[in-house]
């Protein structure tokens, strides 16, 4: 390549396999904070160093260094927890953290608010359920996920264990892990073939991302990964291969239209036995190929983009010694989740609660969400499942516990709400914490829906599906582009609105309006919200709708999304 | 003269062995109590006071008081029970159920009961809220005493900050029996008083708080508040170039809301003029951690450091902190040294006397 490498690659390659001098940094006790390199490695561990962003101001004033505490990222292979690792996460949220837990659009656990010298004592708990952090974040395969929805039971079940396979069979080796967290004791380093047999010394160019999706739910987004598996069913429901997907990816930055979200490409078929080999080729041609040189040019896509999906699938298949057969037909239909009751083949019920944004507290005056879930797994034998809707399903409930469990959630304010446009909402946590927002997400979109679902009500489409997904920056982590109406932060209470993404995820969507503010997003919708009662045909989404209509122009895929932006036809 | 326990705290002088001063004391005791018994007796030892307060005492005696015999056992057992006196309550007691107090109710009384536990963190406002009575305004002003003048440690020092002095103040805030609270002088500074505003100080030099020779090792313990006259240690140690190092033991409750000038210490420690830090924050987890096990952890360091000639310094609150930094520095000194807890005692005992142990406590 020639080129310069970025810091990053220069911070891991001096890491001694994700050690950095973090160990010294927790001993570090006048400061909550560790050093700028070692921020960037302890993402490898799971961790961000965030600070409080609200109380910056009043921080210098009082002579005290930003309010820095740790976000926690656990790693839930499929979302899949049992009760006590449930519990033990509650207990850990109240000891060490903010008091919740915040479910992630990836399927994982975040624990937020935990001070540097809680991070032991934090992941020694996490430890003690069979849990970890590692590779929840940084420029590693991150957590794996799967469609959650156990009706599917034996698919399910397939794609489960293989994204516990895949996901253990791309867990960085290093002991550094152990070494700084659990045990304190320094392992002896190897040659890197040794340590870190897939990644080597540097680790991957940038993130790396891959889910399994059960057709035909697309819950998973599967075409928002790095790397995707779509299970091929045959008539009884039970797997016959997987369609492999690549070059999904969400983040962008505002004005660099050389960066843009792209939909992965269907790379062909494979048996389930040739998983593994593909996962592993598909992580090291990128690993090799991918940029490390300009981090906003170096997940799998640009590298898909630059050099050809043709030249890539050549490559994995040289690599992994495996011919991918043809693509074989599937179809989704939608990216939600099925809220409610659904019967298993076992004669055992889930329940699939609704949770607004994935935030899982105690409200002073309002819903006691937290202690709700916690009586719940305290009683209950089977598991807790995260969605990639940020929701959460009580899995595997025997007939005579469901009242019950049912009666506990709805005093947690924890059952699905009527409105359509909340039970398809997502927002990523922004403000305060994260320290990549432009403006409020969470925060935020319940003030947006209540003022939405009042004009879907004038216009009779309050129980309408309709996908609404905001983020406080272009980086992604809510997937706003392939939302049917996506709302990504610009600046203070100022937002981009993206409109006609496709409603089962396979399609991104287009800029609509820049820049615009509350009352303006609401001015924006309504008139499209009026033109879709008025003129939809039947069965026709939102998102198909604005486009059939003219409103907006269709994007066909990531490069094409920064073009004919605007509104196509005045509503 | 009959046989009383004296509870092993005094000598039992018998009457023959009394000088003729105490005799005197003891026979007019005799003339006023009827008898002397019991602890009582302690006062023969200074016949000068037997001889003054005896006359005091025979107005609590039978027939010298408007209370009946069962309220002024009920006064006496509260009183007792407030001050934890052994000897008088076991008089009591007895005397209560005599008199016709019921036996549970004067254990009740003695157990510290409901009149104590009512009064626990309420204030004259509450009582008379609660039990409204008509008080005149001279009544009240005899019933209250005038606001004290509240002593600040100076946070600064002039070589540092000129013609300033900070003062550290923690605005006294917390709900009791359904009330907001106010700290009446640490709120006049932080919300009654504006910028520019003017407020009447006096001050009062503290010589026995001060700091040794610029050469020697300090060690400071200031958790919260407690922190204030370290701040101007270090400010005056850095402005004349002290040689000798300084170490800061500092606590609070949360790390991240209560590091008081956490920025300045950190600047500190960078140029040197702090050489050494240790925190203990008490409510950032499930067990409490106070600046006493921070210093058990360093104890090897600690002792090492007052070996060579380091001044200890204690700042805060004298309720408990200051008695267990001290408890904590024997148990350094007797873990270190291998010595009895005796000759740790005496070490620190030496300490005080060389004037090297100083504490400042509120």
């Amino acid at each position: 390549m020639g080129q310069e490498l970025s810091r990053n690659e220069r911070i891991k390659e001096a890491s001694d396999y994700l050690r950095g001098t973090l160990a010294d940094g927790l001993r570090q006790e006048i400061t909550g904070a560790i050093s700028e390199d070692d921020a960037q490695l302890v993402k490898f561990h799971g961790m961000y160093l965030q600070d409080d962003r609200d109380l910056r101001p009043e921080r210098t004033r009082k002579k005290m260094e930003k309010a820095f505490a740790f976000m926690i990222r656990v790693r839930v292979p499929g979302g899949v927890l049992t009760g006590a690792q449930w519990l033990a996460l509650d207990r850990v949220a109240r000891d060490y953290g903010n008091g919740t837990l915040r479910l992630t659009t990836r399927q994982s656990v975040q624990l937020h608010g935990v001070i540097k010298s809680n991070l032991q004592p934090t992941l020694r708990a996490i430890d003690a359920v069979l849990l970890d952090t590692i590779a929840a974040c940084g420029d590693v395969n991150r957590n794996v996920m799967c469609n959650p929805n156990p009706h599917a039971s034996r698919a399910h079940a397939a794609a489960l264990d293989l994204a516990r396979a895949i996901s253990g069979h791309l867990t960085p080796r290093t002991p550094a892990y152990r070494e700084i967290w659990l045990d304190g004791e320094r392992i002896a380093g190897g040659e890197a073939d040794v340590v870190e047999p897939i990644y080597g010394k540097t680790y991957l160019p940038r993130k790396f991302k891959i889910a399994i999706a059960v057709p035909p739910s697309n819950d998973v987004d599967v075409f928002a990964h790095d790397l995707g598996f779509v299970a091929i069913l045959d008539a009884r429901g039970d797997v016959q291969g997987w369609n492999v997907s690549v070059g999904g990816g969400m983040g962008m930055s505002h004005d660099e239209p050389e960066t843009y979200p792209r939909t992965a490409d269907i790379m062909g078929f494979c048996t389930g036995a040739d998983v593994l080999p593909i996962a592993e080729a598909v992580v090291t041609v990128q690993r090799d190929w991918g940029d490390r040189g300009n981090r906003k040019h170096a997940r799998l896509k640009y590298t898909i983009e630059d050099r050809g999906l043709d030249a890539f699938r050549a490559e994995v298949e040289r690599r992994a010694g495996v011919k991918l057969g043809a693509a074989r037909p599937f179809s989704f239909t939608s990216t939600g989740d099925r809220y409610g009751w659904t019967e298993g083949a076992d004669g055992r019920a889930h329940l699939t609660l609704f949770i607004a944004s994935g935030r899982v507290g105690d409200a002073g005056s309002g819903a006691q969400q937290l202690s709700a879930l916690r009586r719940m797994a305290e009683l209950h034998d089977g598991d807790l499942r995260i969605t990639a809707n940020q929701n959460l399903i009580v899995a595997r409930v025997p007939p005579q516990r469901r009242a019950e469990i049912e009666a506990i959630a709805a005093s947690g304010a924890l059952l699905a709400p009527r409105s359509g446009l909340r039970r398809n909402s997502m927002a990523c946590v922004a403000l305060p914490t994260c320290g990549l927002a432009l403006a409020e997400s969470e925060r935020y979109l319940p003030d947006l829906l209540d003022a939405l679902d009042a004009r879907l009500a004038a216009h009779g489409l309050s129980t309408d599906d309709i996908v609404i997904r905001m983020t406080g920056c272009p980086n992604g982590c809510a997937r706003p582009y392939l939302a049917e109406i996506g709302l990504v932060g610009k600046g203070p209470n100022r937002y981009n609105l993206y409109l006609g993404a496709a409603f089962d995820g396979s399609r991104l969507s287009k800029l609509y309006a820049e820049d615009i503010d509350h009352p303006a997003i609401i001015a924006r919708l309504d008139p499209l919200f009026a033109a879709y009662a008025r003129e939809r045909e039947a069965d026709e989404h939102f998102g198909d709708f604005v486009i059939r209509a003219g409103f907006v122009e269709p994007t066909k895929n990531g490069r094409d999304f920064h073009a004919n932006v605007g509104p196509r036809r005045s509503a | 003269m009959p046989d009383t326990p004296t509870f092993g705290r005094y000598a039992e002088i018998p009457y023959n062995q009394m000088t003729p001063e105490q005799q005197e004391a003891y026979r007019s005791l005799i003339e006023i109590r009827g008898q002397v018994g019991g602890p009582s007796k302690i006062w023969v030892h200074n016949p000068k006071l037997a001889k003054a307060a005896a006359p005091l005492g025979a107005h609590f005696h039978p027939g010298h008081y408007s209370l009946t015999e069962r309220e002024r056992e009920i006064a006496v057992c509260i009183i007792n029970s407030k001050w934890h006196s052994a000897y008088p309550t076991s008089a009591h007691e007895r005397r209560g159920k005599e008199v016709g107090l019921p036996a549970e109710k004067v254990e009740a009384l003695i157990a510290g009961g409901e009149g104590r536990a009512w009064v626990a963190g309420r204030q004259l406002i509450d009582l008379i809220r609660t039990f409204p009575t008509a008080l005149s305004a001279e009544q009240l002003r005899a019933l209250t005493r005038p606001l004290a003048p509240r002593a600040y440690s100076i946070a600064s020092s002039r070589r540092e900050v000129g013609e300033e002095a900070h003062l550290l103040i923690s605005a006294v805030r917390y709900a009791s029996h359904g009330r907001a609270r106010k700290g009446v002088a640490s709120n006049f500074v932080a919300e009654r008083r504006k910028r520019g505003d003017r407020v009447r100080v006096k001050l009062r030099p503290n010589r026995h708080f001060a700091l040794p020779a610029p050469d020697r090792d300090i060690i400071m313990v200031g958790p919260g508040t407690g922190v204030a006259p370290f701040r101007a240690f270090v400010q005056e140690r850095r402005a004349i170039g002290a040689g000798g190092r300084s170490w800061l033991f500092f606590g609070d409750r949360q790390f991240t809301h209560d590091f008081l000038y956490q920025l300045e210490w950190q600047e500190a420690l960078q140029d040197g003029a702090l050489a050494r830090m240790d925190v203990a924050f008490s409510r950032d987890r499930p067990e409490k951690i106070y600046v006493q096990h921070r210093m058990w952890d360093a104890r090897r360091d600690l002792v090492d450091w007052i070996e060579n000639g380091a001044y200890f310094y204690v700042c805060g609150d004298a309720k408990t902190m200051a008695k267990d930094v001290r408890a904590t520095l024997v148990r350094a000194f007797a873990d270190v040294k291998t010595l009895s807890a005796a000759e740790a005692e005496g070490a620190v005992s030496a300490l005080e006397r060389e004037r090297r142990y100083l504490q400042d406590t509120y």
